[in-house]
């Protein structure tokens, strides 16, 4: 009965989110990427979990709220980005994940012939985050997983082309302290051959507050509903659906960015693929169905990730054994 | 294994600390900021103006900073620019340099709406 009331709770605060005034993420956003795909499994106690992710973004279209919007300025940008995640099963309830970012390249090419293409490379942001079983019933195959976590901005912020401070969205780094937490809850059916979930996630920033830089980016929201089936053993499609919602940034004095957030909702198709002995392949392409900016901003036209994974590396086999 | 992600991690944050940048922190009496003007100090979003700064000293370097906004060139002469995600009053700071020091001056820029009149 309980369990029942928490799902439906869960729910209605996921479609109560939905009904929030539109609004979403730009295309360079400072700082790392959220993730395009939920993680299902943590490590559990004494378990180390390896993932070295890639992910693109290409954005080059500008919108003004849902429509497209002729401006002469920004021809395209987007970013290369890598990622290493280093995850640790503390207890067999809770792991603590690392992730540390590096943009291989974070550029925009200009249509106006004023500005010259501009790229910028350098270490994002650490993002510590613990995650922990809340409730799980596997007679049921019903889980529920959350996580809190911190985004330090330990990466580049200042980052100088020919004595000249790149613009903030080329910045490696968010360059703010970010905090972040989510539910995910899933549920196996047809004998585990079908998952479906459900996942929100929500992340605030702290202010930036510098000698010339005063902002505080928008509070962001993502949710996710999403099905996966097993093609074979060893591998898995899924595909979600996924809301970004962003509230609008504030600059100094609390002036409030009316070009900022906005809400975008993509399609989400991944392949996962299990090979040796711990082993995962990932593959998850993002393309936004629908948006609705703050505004004229550039949109994101797709992202795509690719990770790879190394399971169930046992740092204390003695205890394993036992 | 664990000494060796943790000596990664170690080196992934140190490289991200520790910047040396070549501009000396104290102010120098031997720089002066004749001007800084701007063709325009009221622009539309996405639209250009030029920016100039006239100064005196021995060897000067020049670095430049925008609030809100792109900055394209360098030296003495630079071209500003911001989107409407940069509408309202917008400061950039020029800071000129050389082996004595720093001077810095600021200018300010208004943006307007793309679809503003």
């Amino acid at each position: 009965m309980i369990m029942k009331k928490l799902i439906f709770g869960i729910l209605f605060l996921f479609f109560s989110l939905f009904s929030i005034k539109l609004s979403y993420a730009q295309c360079c956003a400072a700082g790392n990427p959220i993730s395009i795909a939920p993680e299902f499994q943590q490590s559990y106690k004494d378990n180390l979990q390896i993932s070295l992710l890639f992910r693109q973004s290409y954005s080059n279209t500008y919108y003004n709220e849902d429509e497209v919007i002729d401006i002469d300025y920004v021809d395209h940008s987007g970013f290369n980005y890598l990622e290493l995640g280093i995850e640790y099963g503390l207890l067999s309830m809770m792991s603590i994940r690392l992730e540390t970012g590096y943009f291989l390249s974070k550029y925009e090419i200009y249509k106006n012939q004023d500005f010259e293409e501009k790229k910028a490379y350098g270490i994002a942001d650490l993002n510590v985050e613990t995650r922990f079983d809340l409730y799980q019933k596997p007679s049921k195959k019903i889980k529920l997983n959350g996580s809190l976590g911190m985004k330090f901005p330990v990466g580049v912020f200042d980052l100088e082309l020919d004595n000249v401070k790149l613009p903030v969205q080329l910045q490696p780094s968010s360059g703010s302290y970010r905090y972040h937490g989510g539910l995910l809850i899933s549920k196996g059916i047809m004998n585990n051959k079908v998952s479906i979930f459900a996942e929100s996630r929500v992340e605030i920033s702290q202010r930036i507050r510098s000698k010339n830089f005063d902002y505080k980016y928008g509070t962001v929201y993502v949710l996710t509903l999403g099905a996966g089936y097993k093609l074979r053993p060893n591998l898995s499609a899924f595909l979600q659906t996924r809301a970004e919602i962003r509230d609008k940034s504030q600059r100094e004095n609390n002036q409030i960015v009316e070009a900022s957030g906005g809400t975008i909702l993509m399609l989400v198709p991944q392949l996962s693929y299990q090979f040796m002995d711990g082993w995962n392949l990932n593959l998850a392409f993002l393309s936004p169905v629908y948006r609705h900016y703050n505004s004229i901003q550039l949109g994101n036209k797709y992202s795509f990730s690719l990770m790879i994974k190394r399971n169930n590396i046992y740092l204390h086999k003695d205890r394993l054994l036992k | 294994m664990k000494q060796l992600l943790l000596i990664l991690f170690v080196a992934l944050i140190l490289l991200s600390c520790g910047k040396e940048d070549g501009k000396k922190d104290v102010v120098s009496d031997q720089i002066k900021i004749i001007s800084l003007d701007a063709s325009q100090r009221n622009i539309k979003a996405w639209d250009t103006t030029s920016i100039t700064v006239i100064a005196t000293g021995e060897n000067l370097s020049y670095a430049w900073e925008a609030n809100h906004g792109d900055i394209k060139g360098s030296g003495i002469h630079i071209k500003y620019a911001a989107g409407n995600c940069c509408i309202g009053m917008n400061t950039i700071t020029c800071k000129v340099f050389n082996e004595t020091g720093f001077v810095e001056d600021t200018i300010q820029i208004r943006v307007r709406h793309y679809l503003e009149d």
